[in-house]
């Protein structure tokens, strides 16, 4: 029989064809669920249906130029302000890095005035001639004329100035710098800053009393707490008078206060709290445990201060940002950022509580499921992240930053419903990055909505917490990291089991911590897209403005990248800071055993963490047992197997320390 | 191969690719139940129990019938979908319209078995496939699907389970293990199943509202009757989140009621939506926001008839009546559209047992600020066995390692052993479950103080291979011995 050659030739081509296709499919397989599931075998059947290449080789690059197409321009309104005269509504455009002037007579945009970067916050003088915006990456406060619509000047500040406070009376005006953990004091009759005054851990609300007597600071992060105790988070009593601290108090097992507010009697003072657990194993998230909600309530005449929950047995209110109460003092307003609502609380039935609580009737009311059913009123619903919110004069009007919609509802608060809105941006909410950063920060993802990406990850960042999520309790506890430029930092996990930010998102992540239905493969990459894109760090507040390390710096960057120790004996390779922690994102994105490990621990070796603005981030180590970074060496090192180092002087390690505070972004190498 | 071949051999390809294409398009799609579609149940009037009622009425040698009907087809015309089986009852819809599933029997001498039937009312099929009465079937957001089925144990006496079917796996698992009479279960929108239960053993409780996870874990109590005395009937989810279900102090007739909850806070005060101070409401149905169908009658001495109520004064508007017939357990296709949510599971049923972590706030807050320890015991027992004591630490908190599908109660007791309160629901883990409530009382509705619980810095007091399980199965309901998950 005659073959024919060319048939043969086709056979074996195709053959080749399909033994080469079929393991390129198996192969596929494999790295595909290598970065998406692990090695699990109970989760390796769950994996997302209809994920595709493109997910991790398009959206999740930092620098893919598909993800860098679909980024549109927002401007992201944060805070408002109204002028006296109620003619004018101002609002911070976080992204846009301007600030909004509004006529309320038509909600049209008026102007956009450029200011610093990141805009926090608005005030107002009472001739509504000056307005003041705090620029938090710029440090500084911007000086807005209003007649003019032009920024005048600038008032500098400390670190992260977020929450501003003005004293008419006295010509003040207080800055909460968030990054310096303090409040500058600025007199605004020479645009001096008078001092500042230390307060909490990264301040970011701060408010006057109407009786002018109190300034009240509230802070995000909580103090650092002895190992696996509560989070107790600083409220700082500042006398108006004096302008000097009069007293300390805590928030006990709270954290991320962001705004504060007084009842017109200057009786209290209300400020929103978030109730982390991490303390509790994570073994359900029913029933709050693992995060509530709650408003915290300081009396200015006897000192108390109580938390009261916002949520309620089967639904949750996350990531509480701004409260308002009314000019009657009848009410309270309250912007649930992570879901999308404002509580109104009748404050008269939270005073019959406070009493209650105060005669011992209640004990822990804060972690009472059913007790808000005696205070609130209604929940109104709002577009997407509402942070700052404002009532008009009368107290007739409430106006609410959409941050996440680019525009500024208006209610009635009478009926409570919507009956304007103001839009302050063009760009398609809609669109991939948008949407992303919509998940990120709603709680709708989560069982019963119990907490959003940014309850924990609040600014991006992390919230200074160690967990216990482990299957057994009390083991494997896990210090939250950074979100920030986490591109090109994988795997993920102190653990280093996520090898992608899509196994840490994905079907493990709806498994075991949100406890509900998984993203769909559409909104995963959306919400991977933004946080491999668009999450940066502030600038580093250790770096000189050139971007030229100091005299000590340069010392400790030696230090850093030594070879030999102060005996002149060599440093084996593994011991040297340089060898796991290289530039760009001081990682080696490798597993070590540095010693940490506990009998916690089930295992010894850890992912080598990133050190850009690192200063940002204490506790320390895996389960956030160093305070300090000096305590990494001090106390946590005794036997140099974290990087060789108790040869090293008191000037060596501040040297190494200041060096290593000044690792920021990695676009500086 | 000449070109011409090639071209010749694209051109049948292409041919035939249109082919298919066009026999794949012409395919009928697959039928639906018309949005508003009425599926019901008729029942002969006779003076025996109603089918329907709990399993109650599952012995009675009444023939009911599935009926479907057009609500608004003033005829009242309706058609009998069930003739081929000998009996059937509790029907529901699936989220699509694309098929019902309800439980029938075939004979007078067989047992009350779950069948799915497609909308063109052809397609039939068994999927529960047990010995036992089986009954309430419902829905999971995966497609798959869940029922009750009737267990006896002599400790125990007679109650019903939980389970969920796998379509794909044709496999059937039980998910409640306790000594209840669990029956009447639908789907809450966030995924979890809600179902009536009451306590059997080893005292009777009122019926009242439970919620657990599809895979089993999570089980708790969802909501109490309160004053307005017990639960029947299964409780519905509107597309607005408030809850619907049936209580009053007396079964059959006299006060009966139809009340409503938010699910955010199902222990607010209910709002009435109808009241009868002398009939019966036996089931109901939303047809929308506000709007119902419900199976009524006046007096015991009538049938039980439909009736739509809707209105902002809720009056009754009759739907379909009969002298000969009952008509009960009406559901109404597409009434709800939110589709609840598909929970994923994270037990490992390679793993014998689970844990479970209690936390007591009341000691918790006494001991932080008094120093004052814990000076009560807890109590677990388990069926059949003698009761373990346990001192919890100091500052009330237990951390176990229990048997999965084992159930335990566990009580606070004095230090001579006399429970403290009333008696706890009993608790069970599944394979890998990790679980925990907060207090030693029914009302759990407290969120743990974030502090270190102090058990947990001990190992977990081991509880496994000391209980006797009830075991359920899908072939062997009423098995009563230690449970082995492996094996499984």
């Amino acid at each position: 029989m005659r073959i024919n050659k060319k048939i043969v030739l086709l056979i074996i081509f195709g053959l080749i064809l399909f033994l080469a296709g079929n393991r390129f499919y198996n192969w596929s397989l494999d790295h595909y669920y290598y970065y998406t599931l692990g090695e699990i075998p109970e989760i390796k059947e769950r994996h997302i249906e209809g994920m595709k290449c493109i997910s991790c080789h398009g959206y999740m690059q930092r620098d893919g130029k598909l993800a860098l197409r679909l980024k549109d321009v927002y401007k992201s309104p944060y805070n408002l302000a109204a002028t006296t005269d109620g003619e004018f509504l101002l609002a911070t455009g976080q992204e846009s890095n301007s600030l909004f002037v509004t006529r309320l007579s038509d909600y049209l945009l008026e102007k956009e005035i450029p200011v610093g970067r990141r805009p926090h916050s608005v005030v107002i003088t009472d001739d509504n001639a000056t307005a003041y915006v705090s620029n938090q990456w710029s440090n500084s406060v911007s000086v807005i004329n209003l007649q003019q619509s032009v920024e005048t000047g600038q008032l500098q500040t400390g670190g992260g100035p977020s929450g501003m406070a003005l004293d008419k009376k006295r010509n003040l005006l207080y800055v909460a710098n968030t990054y310096t953990s303090n409040v500058s004091l600025i007199d605004l009759t020479t645009g001096k800053e008078l001092r500042r005054i230390r307060a909490g851990n990264y301040p970011t609300g701060v408010g006057i009393s109407p009786d002018e007597k109190h300034v009240v600071v509230v802070s995000q992060r909580s103090h650092l707490t002895d190992f696996r105790a509560p989070p107790k988070t600083e409220v700082t009593f500042i006398d108006a008078e004096t302008q000097r601290v009069r007293e300390r108090r805590f928030f006990m097992e709270s954290h991320i206060m962001e705004k504060v507010d007084f009842t017109p009697q200057s009786d209290l003072a209300l400020t929103t709290l978030v109730r982390p657990k991490n303390l509790v194993p994570s073994v359900k998230i029913e029933h709050g445990w693992m995060m509530t909600f709650a408003l915290g309530v300081i009396s200015l005449e006897d000192g108390s201060m109580i938390q009261l929950p916002l949520d309620e047995p089967n639904s949750y209110y996350a990531d509480p940002f701004d409260v308002r109460v009314s000019p009657d003092g009848k009410r309270a307003f309250i912007s649930h950022s992570g879901a999308d609502r404002i509580s109104v609380l009748d404050l008269d039935m939270v005073r019959e509580v406070l009493a209650d609580v105060k005669n011992g009737h209640i004990i822990e009311p804060e972690n009472d499921l059913l007790l808000s059913g005696r205070y609130l009123l209604t929940r109104m619903e709002t577009g997407s992240n509402p942070k700052g919110i404002l009532l008009s004069e009368d107290g007739s009007q409430l106006f609410v930053a959409e941050r996440l919609t680019d525009q500024i509802s208006v209610f009635d608060t009478e009926n409570y419903l919507k009956t304007g809105e103001i839009i302050v941006g063009q760009g398609n909410q809609q669109a991939f990055l948008r949407r992303g950063e919509q998940f990120f920060n709603n709680a709708s993802h989560t069982f019963q909505n119990q907490y959003s990406c940014y309850s924990c990850h609040p600014d991006n960042h992390e919230d200074g917490l160690t967990y216990d999520m482990a299957y057994y309790p009390g083991t494997d506890l896990s210090n939250v990291q950074t979100l920030r430029e986490l591109s090109n930092t994988s795997p993920f996990k102190w653990n280093g089991r996520n090898t992608s930010i899509y196994m840490q998102c994905g079907m493990r992540f709806s498994t075991f911590i949100t406890r509900t239905e998984v993203f769909s493969p559409d909104d995963l990459n959306a919400l991977v897209g933004f946080m491999t894109t668009r999450i940066e760090h502030p600038p580093n507040l250790y770096r000189q403005e050139d971007g030229k390390l100091t005299p000590a710096q340069k010392r400790g960057k030696e230090l850093f990248e030594r070879t030999t120790d102060n005996f002149g004996q060599p440093i084996a390779l593994r011991d040297q800071c340089i060898t796991c922690h290289p530039p760009p994102n001081f990682t080696d994105r490798q597993m070590h055993d540095v010693g940490t490990a506990t009998d916690r621990d089930s295992h010894q070796d850890f992912l080598t963490p990133h050190l850009n603005n690192i200063y940002e981030s204490a506790p320390y180590l895996h389960d956030g047992r160093a305070n300090t970074l000096e305590e990494l060496w001090t106390v946590f090192n005794d036997d140099d197997e974290h990087g060789v180092a108790n040869d090293m002087t008191k000037d060596q390690l501040n040297d190494l320390i200041e060096y290593i505070l000044s690792i920021g972004s990695s676009d500086f190498y | 191969m000449n070109m011409k071949k090639i071209l010749y051999l694209l051109m049948i390809v292409s041919g035939a690719s249109l082919i298919l294409y066009a026999l794949i398009s012409l395919t009928p799609k697959q039928s639906t139940f018309k949005e508003g579609a009425v599926i019901a149940v008729r029942i002969s009037h006779t003076d025996t129990t109603i089918p329907g009622e709990n399993f109650s009425g599952l012995t009675s040698g009444e023939i009911s019938q599935l009926i479907l009907l057009e609500p608004n087809d003033p005829s009242g015309t309706y058609n009998v979908i069930t003739e081929r089986f000998y009996s059937a009852i509790s029907p529901v819809v699936s989220l699509d319209r694309t098929s019902i599933l309800f439980s029938a029997r075939k004979s007078v001498d067989s047992s009350w078995q779950i069948y799915k039937m497609g909308a063109n009312l052809k397609e039939v099929a068994e999927i529960s496939g047990t010995g036992n009465d089986c009954f309430d079937p419902f829905f999971l957001p995966d497609g798959n699907a869940g029922f009750s089925c009737a267990w006896e144990a002599d400790l125990f006496g007679r109650g019903s389970a939980l389970f969920v079917h796998d379509f794909r796996s044709s496999e059937t698992r039980p998910v409640t293990f306790h000594p209840h009479m669990d029956h009447s279960a639908s789907l809450l929108h966030d995924g979890r199943i809600l179902y009536t239960t009451k306590r059997i053993y080893p005292d009777k409780s009122s019926a009242v509202l439970n919620a657990i996870r599809p895979d089993g874990s999570g089980n708790m109590t969802f909501l109490h009757p309160g004053e307005y005395g017990s639960i029947w009937g299964k409780a519905q989810e509107s597309n607005e989140r408030e809850l619907f279900y049936l209580a009053g102090t007396t079964r059959g007739t006299g006060v009966n009621f139809l009340l409503s909850v938010p699910y955010e806070n199902p222990h607010r005060s209910p709002n009435i939506v109808y009241r009868t101070n002398e009939g019966h409401i036996h089931s109901f149905s939303l047809m929308n926001e506000d709007s119902f169908i419900i199976s009524y009658r006046e007096t015991v001495s009538e049938t039980l008839d439909l009736f739509k109520l809707s209105g902002d004064e809720k009056e009754l508007q009759p739907l379909l009546s009969s002298e000969r017939y009952h008509y009960i357990t009406p559901v109404v296709a597409g009434a709800v559209s939110v589709i609840p949510k598909k929970l994923p599971s994270s037990l490992r049923h390679t793993m014998s047992y689970g844990i479970a972590v209690i936390v007591d706030p009341e000691h918790s807050f006494h001991y932080l600020t008094q120093q004052k320890e814990a000076s009560f015991l807890v109590s677990i027992t388990s069926p059949g066995e003698a009761d373990s004591m346990i001192t919890p630490a100091a500052d009330g908190s237990l951390y176990l390692k229990l048997d999965a599908g084992n159930p335990v109660q566990i009580s606070r007791t004095n230090s001579d052993g006399v429970r403290i309160g009333e008696a706890e629901e009993w608790l069970w883990v599944m394979p890998g479950e990790r679980t925990g409530f907060t207090g030693w009382n029914g009302c759990r509705l407290i969120s743990p103080a974030n502090r270190v619980p102090l058990a947990i810095n001990e190992p977990a007091v081991d509880l496994t291979g000391s209980g006797t399980s009830l075991f359920l199965t899908n072939t062997g309901l009423n098995v009563y011995g230690r449970m082995s998950y492996e094996n499984q």
